[in-house]
């Protein structure tokens, strides 16, 4: 079965999960810019990992017959530094010319603080400015059901175009307010701190498939094989296999195919 | 050995995991029922976890938590 990895931090992986991911049908990756691990503290440095994972990044899942499309933003816990943000916003438009960037993100609030919220406006208004997809974090953990709540808030507040929009790391907490008003949700599958696999096929049983999208996001302490998992657990509970293409290969298409750098079309196996 | 601090912090996320995965099993369950207007057969194994988790729930038993479970859970 071929499979989209819609959200992937492929700079967080060796090349060994690229082959495996290969052999498991993954056929197209799309990596978010995101935090390194420790706060960046100059614009040039945003910029070259701009380019790591617009120029570079793509080469090595070449290597492999996957492709590889990419987002670019200051993540929600970098946006804190105001000038930094400002400085890489500037540089955002150059690269949302490249043939393998399909919008702006992952933007969102990571403390929900005056700063992070100002930042994922900004980062929003410079989408709908260049009329490009928007990809939104929501905070972890404890942070999440508020975090969400002040971002829905944020949005509504903003000339947005709900359709555009993937709000990601959604949980059973806070999918419902994320579909509600019309946007895209994502569930990213953690193996201890997001949602499992079970609980991912849970929610699109309970809320169906419409508008979901599923992804691993895959960086540390993540695992990128969550998405095969959920594949898997979705076919156990007796869903097809045009089902199952459909939520994990055809969604992502339908979100992604609305930027026309997107070159992947749906599939379709079945007769009706 | 670790302190009771380190107990807490750094098993915390495993545990809160290991909580919502049963949550969700019992949602799933009570989905289903809803879906097929019927109770699974033999619920005996249902009663055992939610026995085994009003054993978690006090905070008055010994250290062997584990073990009591183990007793509870040989029975089905």
């Amino acid at each position: 079965m071929q499979i989209i990895q819609p959200h992937y931090h492929a700079i967080a992986r060796t090349a060994q999960d690229y082959e495996r991911m290969a052999m498991s049908g993954v056929t197209a990756v799309c990596e978010p810019a995101f935090w390194a691990g420790f706060d960046r503290r100059y614009p040039e440095t945003f910029i070259d990992y701009f380019r790591q994972i617009t120029e570079f990044e793509p080469t090595r899942a070449a290597e492999y017959g996957i492709k590889h499309f990419s987002w670019v933003a200051v993540n929600p816990k970098e946006s804190e530094n105001k000038e930094l943000t400002q400085e890489v916003l500037r540089a955002i438009p150059g690269f949302l010319e490249m043939p393998n960037v399909l919008g702006v993100g992952e933007t969102g609030l990571h403390k929900s603080t005056p700063n992070e919220c100002d930042a994922l406006a900004a980062h929003v208004e410079l989408a709908m400015k260049f009329d490009q997809l928007i990809l939104i974090h929501t905070p972890h953990l404890s942070d999440k059901e508020h975090g969400t709540k002040r971002t829905l808030e944020i949005l509504a507040g903003l000339d947005v175009d709900p359709s555009k929009i993937w709000i990601d790391h959604v949980e059973e907490q806070t999918v419902k307010s994320v579909l509600d008003a019309g946007y895209w949700a994502g569930m990213t599958l953690y193996p201890i701190t997001k949602c499992s696999s079970k609980r991912a096929v849970d929610i699109l049983e309970k809320y169906g498939t419409d508008r979901l999208l599923v992804n691993s996001s895959a960086d540390c302490p993540s695992d990128p094989f969550t998405l095969q998992q959920c594949v898997m657990e979705y076919r156990r509970r007796g869903y097809s296999l045009q089902d199952a293409i459909e939520v994990f290969h055809n969604n992502p298409c339908r979100f992604l195919g609305q930027n026309p750098k997107w070159d992947i079309k749906p599939i379709y196996i079945e007769s009706e | 050995m670790l302190t009771p601090q380190q107990v807490i912090d750094s098993e915390y996320l495993v545990s809160r995991c290991a909580l919502l995965e049963i949550a969700a099993m019992f949602d799933r369950y009570d989905l289903a029922v809803h879906r097929t207007a019927e109770a699974g057969q033999n619920t005996e194994k249902l009663e055992c976890l939610r026995n085994a988790m009003a054993l978690l729930a006090k905070s008055d038993v010994s250290d062997n938590r584990a073990e009591q479970l183990l007793h509870l859970f040989a029975q089905v």
